[in-house]
């Protein structure tokens, strides 16, 4: 081997940019002197030609010239910044406060916005999916349907030109797959052959011709995810599909930012074995997603297809239409409002946060002036005064995101409970390199401020006094700040009071003590006879009925085609909420009867009968309703009662028009409780079910808690505004604290002269604090018309609201203003309160 | 003008043509002119020739021969050339000139 000692000392003594080839050549000859001459030989030679290299030309200089570089200059001003935080600790505590508060608030947010943002954003071709939407006119507007027939994804590949692949795809509900003696839930979907080619879920093994299990669903069943193939399970679902299934494929588990979730996948096919309508050009099955080329263009594409289904089957009246298939998250149920309006709160607390950095910074200039003055006199320019600014508050901004994304991930959990999300927390470059930006913003003024002063009038004993611009931009800002603020404030008391008359209102049902579940096992009416006859024994049971859907989800009933003797205006093609229900379930519901009976098993023929409300009434103008007949499409119904008004749905929409018809079979159960019911109440229900049910899981929701979660988003929106309220409150406070304690230091001999002549603690007090709360007031002018503006127009997407009196703007408005007092008078008395002579002695 | 070592150098990269790194420099001038040179001396030279802008180099790509260490492979450069070419009608005219009868030996 080649002796070290040598090359270690050529490295020690050549000049670095010739080294590494000098060392290549040397040993290179030395391994050719080894086979020519010998080691020993080789190893002497090796030593002269590094000693002979030992010369001028060839050697490092002694000394390192130094390039000039700024890292000198760096780590001058990171040393000048920390010795300045340690000097003046209140500034910096009371930044760091604040930054970090209002960037902790802002992280928040950006986990919640990002994974908003991300959702169905996974699939590779994301750019080039589209959904297929149907606009259908109606009296009341044009209702657009996501769903379209099941032929349509063929027949488009084949006819339209621009379109490369379509998929038709449907949920279909849970159900049960049996392998052995094994039973396990899973979500069923249905998906044509294009499936894993158009989307990005991963297909891990085999194909789609068959059914296709997730991994984790194969790893239940079969131990593991290989295995699956070819096996032969068991499927029951209570309404679609029934049988063996051979399985020819598994695929990775559905990611979380997924739209859809599904365990099991059926070939498309398969919807129509058991359903003829499903193949037909009128009806609405399927959920077509078709990917584009990339050169097509939407508008003309728009226009091709609107009246495709229609030239299929004119008895049709859908016009298609395609909408990007990622924009089904946040755009059909209005969650891009909450993503715009968070995102505007985030950035308004950072906004506070650095509104303070400046305030604070430019009212201390009197401190650092003569550190500038100095600084100058002695020839620094002012680009380098400006870079130690800027490091100081880049600094700050770093320090401040550390401890904010400390606080962050300590929250998370309790934030993610509040969003219903399951949200990580993530620093990837994007928000720090959004923290040096803020960092730059709120520095860059201060330091431009600073940095200007001249150093003779400085040093020269001259007192800078702040000019009327500058004070006036403060001011300007604390009057930002408050006006956010009082917002803030207005909007939490408002959301929060609009959400307690939503829950405490009358519905006109009792919705409390009330189980509902879905019988997802074999039912008929004789079989769900006897059963409730089993839950009524059971203790703490009062009553027990079956209806088709919900009491809370209008949509779900509603059905046009409603005629009666009389009727004048087009509300045959209007749709009405129009359940199916059995008897005894007026009852349960606690529904109020006006005349009358309700439906009964002691009459024959109840599916020839119709109870509506007072509202169907009213609209068909009966003064005698009872007795009197409705046709619905050819069937005609018989009035045998009418009901009070009710409110079916959530308070977004207005009290309508409903018709209750007879059907003794639907599978959504409703079981009323006594207030008193108990664990063991639901635990005996729970064993009556499973001797009629045994397969499927008893999952029951209250209903009043389901009626809660109507109301999700306008919860989560007044639970998180009274965080966003008070966050942005306390850190308008802390700025405004700091503002008091420098006011008061750069006033203490005016107020030592004062307290000397005789003023009174509480006048001091008053004049210290009157100059920094003077822009309160102000902003609260500005205030409160704009929050009255925001509430109004959230307020009007409730059919029942409450009504905006003056009393909130007064309160939020009184609050600020309480708050700030108490902030700036703890300070302020401080001062007041100190002994004159202190201030007075020193000079 | 170039010194006698600079211009044996530069004639070596030359002759090397495209192969010219510090070993088969050195084993060139070695073949040729019957001497031992020095890697001192061949290194400091070559490096003044690349300043004086005769020479130009270029490190090949590492690989495993030489304990990893990349080849710094010379070449001339037009400048080098011309100089080169200077020196050798310099050193014509002068032998051009020169009395037939002083080279005959006696």
């Amino acid at each position: 081997m080649i002796p070290r000692l040598p090359l270690k000392l050529l490295k020690r003594f050549c000049k670095p940019e010739y080294h590494i080839d000098v060392e290549g050549d040397l040993i290179e000859m030395y391994e050719e002197r080894v086979t020519m001459l010998g080691r020993r030989r080789a190893n002497f030679l090796l030593w002269r030609d590094v000693i002979l290299l030992f010369r001028p030309g060839m050697i490092r200089p002694f000394f390192e010239q130094h390039t000039h570089s700024n890292m000198s200059v760096v780590r001058h001003n990171i040393l000048i910044s920390f010795r300045s935080f340690r000097r003046r600790k209140t500034a910096f505590f009371i930044n760091l406060g604040s930054l970090s508060t209002g960037l902790t608030c802002a992280l928040l947010i950006y986990t919640w916005i990002a994974s908003e943002l991300s959702m169905d954003k996974f699939h590779e071709n994301d750019e080039r999916i589209f959904r297929v939407r149907a606009n259908y006119p109606s009296p009341t507007g044009i209702n657009t349907i996501d769903y379209t027939p099941s032929p349509l994804a063929e027949a488009m590949v084949a006819e339209v030109p621009g379109i490369e692949r379509a998929v038709s795809m449907a949920p279909m509900g849970s159900g049960i797959v049996t392998y052995g003696t094994k039973d396990v839930p899973a979500e069923g979907f249905f998906a044509s052959i294009d499936f894993f080619r158009v989307f990005s879920y991963k297909l891990l093994h085999g194909d789609n011709t068959g059914l296709v299990v997730s991994k984790s669903l194969a790893t239940k069943l079969f131990g593991n995810e290989i295995e699956a193939i070819g096996k032969v399970v068991d499927w029951t679902h209570p309404m679609r599909l029934q049988g063996p299934f051979a399985i020819s494929g598994v695929f990775d588990d559905v990611p979380a930012s997924s739209t859809w979730h599904f365990d099991i996948i059926f070939p498309y096919d398969k919807l129509a074995e058991g359903d003829r309508y499903s193949t037909q050009w009128n009806s609405s099955y399927a959920f077509t997603s078709l990917l584009l080329r990339a050169d097509t263009d939407i508008e003309a594409l728009n226009k091709k297809i609107a009246g495709f289904v229609i030239s299929k089957d004119p008895g049709t009246k859908g016009e298609l239409f395609v909408s990007r298939y990622s924009d089904k998250y946040l755009y059909d149920e209005g969650r891009i409002a909450y993503v715009k309006l968070f995102s505007l709160v985030a950035i308004f607390t950072l906004a506070i946060a650095c509104i303070n950095f400046v305030n604070l910074s430019t009212a201390q200039a009197s401190r650092k002036i003569k550190e500038i003055g100095v600084k100058k006199a002695l020839g620094v320019k002012r680009s380098t005064l400006i870079g130690q600014f800027l490091t100081e508050s880049v600094i700050m901004s770093c320090l401040s995101l550390m401890i904010a994304a400390g606080v962050s991930l300590l929250f998370l959990p309790y934030f993610n409970e509040l969003t219903g999300k399951q949200l990580t927390l993530d620093l990837d470059l994007k928000p720090v390199a959004f923290v040096l930006v803020i960092g730059i913003l709120a520095g860059s003024y201060p330091a431009f401020f600073l940095s200007a002063f001249r150093p003779a009038e400085v040093l020269k004993g001259k007192l800078i006094n702040n000019s009327g611009s500058e004070v006036l931009a403060r001011k300007g800002l604390v009057i930002l700040q408050f006006a956010i603020s009082i917002v803030f404030i207005t909007a939490f008391m408002i959301v929060n009071r609009q959400i307690a008359f939503v829950q405490t209102r009358n519905l006109g049902y009792s919705k409390d003590n009330i189980i509902s579940f879905f019988w997802r096992g074999e039912f008929d009416a004789m079989k769900f006879e006897s059963f409730v006859q089993e839950i009524k024994n059971i203790p703490g049971v009062l009553s027990a009925s079956n209806m088709g859907g919900s009491i809370l989800n209008r949509n779900y009933s509603l059905h046009n085609g409603f005629t009666w003797e009389g009727q004048v205006g087009n509300e045959k093609l209007i749709s009405f909420p129009s359940p199916t229900i059995s008897h005894g379930l007026i009852e349960t519901l606690g529904i109020e009867l006006k005349e009358g009976r309700t439906f009964s098993k002691d009459f024959q023929g109840e599916d020839t009968k119709m109870i509506v409300n007072e509202a169907a009434v009213k609209m068909m103008g009966f003064t005698d309703p009872v007795g009197k007949t409705v046709h619905y499409g050819t069937d005609r119904k018989e009035i045998v009662g009418v009901v009070k008004d009710f409110q079916f749905g959530s308070l977004h929409t207005e009290l309508r028009p409903v018709f209750f018809m007879y059907a003794p079979f639907r599978r959504d159960i409703l079981i009323r409780l006594e207030p008193t019911f108990d664990q063991r109440t639901l635990e005996r229900v729970q064993a009556v079910y499973h001797k009629y049910v045994p397969k499927y899981p008893f999952d029951f929701t209250f209903v009043d808690e389901d009626y809660n979660r109507l109301y999700e988003s306008e919860i989560r929106v007044s639970s998180l505004s009274a965080w966003f309220a008070a966050v942005a409150t306390l850190i308008s406070c802390i700025g405004l604290f700091g503002l008091a304690v420098f006011s008061c230091e750069r006033k203490m001999k005016e107020i030592g002269v004062r307290k000397v002549l005789g003023a009174s603690s509480m006048n001091i007090v008053r004049l210290l604090a009157s100059d920094i709360i003077a822009p309160v007031f102000i902003s609260i002018l500005i205030a409160v018309p704009i929050s009255y503006f925001i509430a109004a127009n959230w307020l009007d997407g409730f059919a029942f609201r409450i009504e905006l009196s003056w009393w909130f703007f007064v309160l939020s408005a009184g609050a600020a203003l309480l708050v700030t007092w108490i902030t700036v008078a703890l300070q302020t008395y401080r001062a007041a309160r100190a002994n004159p002579v202190n201030s007075l002695k020193v000079e | 003008m170039l010194g006698e070592f600079e211009e044996i150098v530069l004639l070596a990269v030359g002759v090397l043509h495209g192969n010219a790194y510090g070993v088969t420099i050195k084993q060139e001038i070695e073949l040729r002119s019957k001497r031992e040179i020095s890697v001192g001396a061949l290194q400091v030279t070559l490096r003044r020739l690349e300043k004086k802008g005769f020479l130009s180099s270029k490190h090949a790509p590492p690989d495993t021969t030489r304990g990893g260490r990349p080849k710094l492979y010379f070449t001339l450069t037009a400048y080098g050339k011309k100089t080169l070419q200077q020196t050798l009608e310099i050193r014509v005219g002068f032998w051009k000139s020169l009395p037939e009868a002083i080279l005959k030996m006696s």
